[in-house]
């Protein structure tokens, strides 16, 4: 459930690409090898329409310090001829408490930590110099108040439409006796905004189109005509689309605020607003804005812009986006492409794309043959397009024709020769990849480029090293070797013990055996807990006993989570955990005292202790037939708790991991993919169901019974929940435990307990 | 056998003797203005709901401000008449849990209630103290620790009933995905289908999916009321791809512009690229009207009832000025016998 009715003055809805709702979560922006570099665009001013899979606007890093996004503070800047750096605190942060204390006071900081006493312009007012400045801020520090476009804030500030108002004709007058252009137009633009919010359209729009001259290029200007827009909405005119549009055009920071704005509620308004266009350029700001809004189908509105202005400017930006989500559907990340029921709504790689494709290229020749100043960047653009196409000797010859280009469009130009070479490998051999690895190394461009080395781990080589039955190499293009640690494959285990213990100089390799150390201890630990998944606990103590001591840190709650990531694993392991919706029950009182009296237990252990110790209540059990109940009771209990109600669930089967990706980085993942080992990775709860059936065979006292009742129940559950996930199928058990509980020990204390807590029933659904 | 027979009488004892079907009926209010038509009056008069649930706000990850603040909050016009029974229901995005570390998150619950009070006694102009308030948010894995200590700070804020809205994964999947810390819940029966799959047929209310949730419906840990759908949409495909969710669409002037070029009884495609309210429609998309009829509704009951021995209410989302011209109180009353 969720609402789309957004309350806002000026702005409307925000469209963005995201579908939200239940699922999990994933970055769409990490699904796909993105070669082709979106801000090679030249217009760096168009660089927020980029294409973002995950956000509706593309915020690069550093984005906010080009100066296309300073506008404001540059015309400032130029009016009053200084390049002070106040100026920007004085207009952006300095607040009206401030402001007032400025020339009255000897104030020499304020909360923004600056030292007014160094400020030229501040000296300058406390001289009687420039103050009409001073009272213009002072004014539009008043109005800012009232100005809350979203009201969106966790206080309550309703605006007080009067005042708006009353500011507003304030306004006006202060224009009328102002003889500084530059600021008159300030003062006409808070009363076009204050009218616009009090809901006085009609004196918003007189204001704006009576006072300003028409002429005008300045940049509040355009920010009136914004506002402007906004009451022209108000009145359900044409003018209103049309003026975002051209504010849209000229001003990149309003870019966000006008695309969401843009409203077009029918047919007859887009043509009446297209109408009002003054040329070409205007019209071709209406294409671009349809394509930007969510649903946009960028091909044709290219082809529309390019019949109406073949400069656009925005026709590279297009083709930038085209390319991104072309990469998208041609180079998902790996081979098996997430799929859920959520993941791709809204997005729209599909094979209506192909169809799209041609159209691309068809208008890509023409604009890299045509006279543009940019025909180079479209050439690269149409190369790309030929790698998706499989044409990757086309590509060559492209590109070979171009050794004169420098910077930026030269790298792109390297990475996409380079990509068409790699799709021509057919096989790996130690020349060629010999070959390919230096060239990557020594490029800049290519060594440099933060996705090309996983696209060619996961692309070009996975794939070949698979066709080739490498299987180490192959698994290493995807995995680091932590990713063995939930699918635990021992054959696989033994290749990459022997792959790591060999001599090898390739430079691939070299990069493969990245932390080969680490790796080693991975693997004696991993084949310690293959065989702990499945009880054998010599075999589990002898691997995790290869390891140094310090491999297996116990945890510290001063120093927090040690690097082997688990967490403090207690003697309560031997203790039942209730379910989840009984823990708050006085029943978990009962189930927390088992190993109480058990002498020589250890308080805290690492997985190595545990395994030893599990291995001596087995032998404690053998050694004493009148408490061998207790004892497996015990074990059982351990076994439930590292299932995933337990108490030590991340002990094996650490919550949520199987769904985890780690491509941020771009690196090989610590997540097993591309084999289908049905070797265990989640404990056998069929272990602790042994245990129990081993323990009522020795006939122990009913209270104790229904304890071992219990706990079967709990192994049950979890069987019951990784059947449904697809790991285990269920166990016939030869003792009916809701019976044994229910009916034949109903009497006892502890069933007693069950029972008044009930909501273990959860196996309902197997009758 | 006699296992079954055991567990059956030991969950209807649980479960209290029931012997009538009746249910009580609640609507939600999700629109952004409170300013009951006279349609919507009539239909109120009618039905006398148990409890409307009043959307006041919505709670979303702010990037800019790196906050998590309200939006799309109520602008309250004209209350519901005296007498009425009202409770606040506020949305929260997961990215706010996954945003917000906590501290933020205890911060959050202070200002989350702190304005729920605000506009319980300004705009709404309430004299009884706030006492039930409901959460919506679709938490998952990642969220769930800190959305259940979320709940917890609220209900601690003395509130005599917190509830929150359930999805069917979240029933059959429990111990997975949590039981929240609430007094009950309502559970959304609807928005079931596969929406972006090009062969569903009906998304909102699809039976034979919700019945793969119910299994374990009757041992909820929890009280739940069950809310059904009273709303139409249409989807916008590219391809074989959904491109959009379009509210209240009306294709009847573009059917008749030749615009729209029926397939099925309830598929079309578009004849010429046009704007459709609001929406841009390129040559060859097509649309999908889906619409929840009564007989739906009848089934979803009757699925329900299926599945739970328990009691409980109905909840129809959602109160609007129109709703009373496919869905008169007549019907209404009808479907909760």
């Amino acid at each position: 459930m969720r609402n789309l009715l957004f309350f806002s003055f000026i702005f409307l809805i925000v469209s963005t690409n995201k579908a939200k709702g239940c699922g999990f979560d994933y970055d769409p922006n990490a699904n796909y090898y993105n070669l082709f570099d979106q801000s090679l665009i030249s217009d760096k001013s168009l660089c927020l329409m980029l294409l973002d899979y995950s956000e509706p606007y593309y915020y690069a890093k550093g984005l906010e310090d080009l100066d296309i996004f300073k506008r404001n503070l540059a015309s400032w800047q130029k009016h009053l001829k200084t390049t002070d750096p106040s100026l920007s605190v004085l207009l952006y942060q300095a607040s009206l408490k401030t402001m007032r204390q400025m020339l009255g006071s000897k104030l020499s900081f304020d909360s923004t930590g600056t030292y007014w006493q160094n400020s030229s312009l501040v000296k300058a007012w406390r001289k009687g110099k420039n103050l009409d400045f001073y009272h213009y801020l002072i004014f539009a520090k008043t109005c800012e108040p009232h100005a809350e476009a979203y009201n969106s804030y966790w206080s309550e500030r309703e605006v007080d439409t009067n005042v708006q108002a009353g500011l507003a004709r304030q306004a006006l007058q202060l224009a009328a006796a102002e003889e500084d252009p530059f600021l008159k137009e300030r003062y006409w633009f808070h009363a076009v905004r204050m009218f616009h919010y009090a809901g006085h359209y009609q004196k918003a729009i007189n204001t704006f189109e009576n006072q300003f001259a028409k002429n005008s290029q300045s940049y509040i200007f355009y920010r009136a005509m914004e506002q402007a827009a906004g009451a022209y909405h108000a009145l359900d005119s044409p003018k209103a689309p049309y003026y975002f549009s051209v504010v849209f055009g000229a001003l990149p920071d309003r870019n966000e605020v006008c695309l969401a704005s843009f409203k077009i509620g029918n047919q007859n308004l887009w043509d009446s607003a297209f109408a009002l266009c003054q040329n070409k350029q205007e019209q071709a700001n209406f294409h671009a804005m349809r394509a930007f809004q969510q649903g946009g189908l960028d091909i044709e509105e290219m082809e529309l812009i390019y019949s109406l202005d073949k400069k656009s400017r925005y026709l590279e930006l297009l083709a930038a986006r085209q390319i991104n989500r072309y990469e998208r559907y041609f180079n998902p990340e790996g081979q098996n492409k997430f799929e859920d029921n959520y993941g791709d709504f809204f997005d729209r790689d599909t094979n209506e794309m192909e169809a799209y494709l041609k159209r691309f290229e068809k208008l890509l020749v023409k604009l890299s043959k045509s006279t543009n100043r940019n025909k180079t960047y479209f050439k690269l653009a149409l190369s790309q397009v030929y790698v998706f196409k499989g044409r990757y000797r086309d590509v060559l010859k492209l590109l070979n024709k171009n050794k004169r280009l420098k910077g930026p469009l030269k790298a792109q130009a390297q990475v996409v020769h380079f990509q068409a070479r790699l799709k021509l490998l057919d096989t790996l051999t130690d020349s060629n990849l010999s070959a390919l690895e230096n060239e990557y190394n020594s490029t800049p461009a290519l060594a440099q480029h933060p996705q090309l080395r996983a696209y060619m781990l996961n692309s070009i080589y996975g794939p070949l090293f698979n066709k080739q039955q490498d299987t180490v190499r192959y698994f290493l293009c995807y995995n680091r070797v932590g990713a063995l640690e939930y699918r635990i494959d021992l054959p696989l285990i033994k290749q990459l013990q022997k792959y790591y213990k060999a001599n090898s100089a390739s430079p691939l390799d070299e990069y493969l055996k990245q932390g080969v150390s680490t790796a080693q201890n991975q693997l004696n630990f991993y084949q310690g807990k293959y065989h702990f998944l499945r009880n054998q606990l010599d075999s589990a103590i002898y691997y995790f006993g290869l390891n140094p001591k310090e491999y297996y840190p116990v945890y510290n709650a001063d120093a927090g989570m040690p690097d082997r990531s688990y967490p403090q694993i207690g003697r309560s392991i031997y203790n039942t955990c209730p379910t989840y919706a009984v823990k708050s029950s006085p029943f978990l009182k009962q189930t927390d005292s088992l190993s109480l009296n058990i002498k020589g237990l250890k308080t805290n252990y690492t997985i190595l202790s545990l395994a030893q110790e599990m291995r001596n209540l087995e032998h404690r059990a053998k050694r004493n037939p009148d408490s061998a109940a207790l004892y497996y009771l015990m074990l059982a209990n351990a076994w439930v708790n590292m299932g995933g109600q337990g108490w030590y669930r991340m002990l094996h089967s650490e919550q949520g991991s199987y769904y985890t990706r780690n491509t941020s980085t771009w690196a090989p993942a610590f997540e097993f993919r591309y084999f289908t080992s049905k070797e265990l990775y989640y404990y056998n709860p069929g272990i602790a169901l042994n245990y129990v059936e081993t323990a009522l065979d020795l006939n122990p006292p009913n209270e104790l019974k229904a304890k071992l009742a219990y706990v079967a129940q709990q192994a049950l559950l979890e069987q019951g929940v990784q059947e449904e996930a697809g790991f285990y199928t269920i166990t016939v058990t030869k003792t009916d435990y809701d019976e044994l509980l229910l009916l034949d020990l109903a009497e006892t204390s502890y069933a007693k307990q069950v029972i008044k807590a009930c909501e273990w029933l959860s196996p309902i659904e197997r009758n | 056998m006699k296992k079954t027979h055991l567990l059956a009488l030991f969950i209807t004892l649980a479960a209290g003797c029931t012997t009538s079907n009746k249910k009580e009926i609640s609507f939600y209010h999700w629109q952004s203005n409170l300013n009951p038509s006279p349609n919507e009056k009539e239909l109120l008069r009618q039905i006398a709901p148990l409890v409307v649930y009043l959307h006041f706000f919505d709670v979303e990850w702010n990037a800019t401000a790196g906050l998590a603040l309200p939006t799309a909050k109520l602008k309250v016009k004209q209350a519901f008449a005296d007498g009425q029974k009202v409770v606040p229901v506020v949305y929260l995005t997961n990215e706010v849990f996954l945003k917000t570390n906590s501290l933020q998150q205890a911060q959050l619950a202070d200002s989350l209630w702190a304005k729920c009070q605000r506009i319980w006694r300004g705009p709404l102009a309430q004299v009884e103290p706030l006492s039930a308030l409901q959460i919506d948010c679709d938490w998952t894995l990642k969220t769930r620790a800190a959305y259940f200590q979320f709940l917890h700070r609220l209900k601690a804020k003395g509130l005599n009933e917190l509830s929150c809205t359930l999805r069917l994964h979240q029933v059959k999947f429990r111990e997975k995905t949590g039981v929240p810390p609430v007094d009950k819940t309502v559970l959304m029966f609807y928005n079931m289908g596969n929406i972006g799959q090009k062969g569903e047929d009906n998304s909102i209310l699809n039976l034979t999916t919700a019945e793969s949730y119910l299994g374990r419906l009757n041992e909820y840990p929890l009280p739940f009321e069950v809310a059904l759908p009273l709303f139409n949409w249409a989807v916008q495909f590219r391809g074989s791809q959904a491109l959009r969710i379009i509210y209240g669409l009306n294709a009847e002037q573009a059917i008749a512009e030749n615009k729209l070029e029926q397939l099925s009884p309830n598929r079309f495609r578009i004849n010429e690229s046009t704007y459709l309210n609001g929406y841009y429609f390129y040559k060859n998309d097509e649309l999908r009207l889906e619409q929840v009829q009564n007989k739906d509704l009848q089934g979803a009951i009757s699925l329900l009832d299926k599945y739970s021995t328990k009691e409980y209410s109905l909840v129809f989302y959602h109160l609007t000025e129109t709703i009373s011209e496919q869905w008169p109180a007549s019907k209404l009353l009808e479907l909760a016998q």
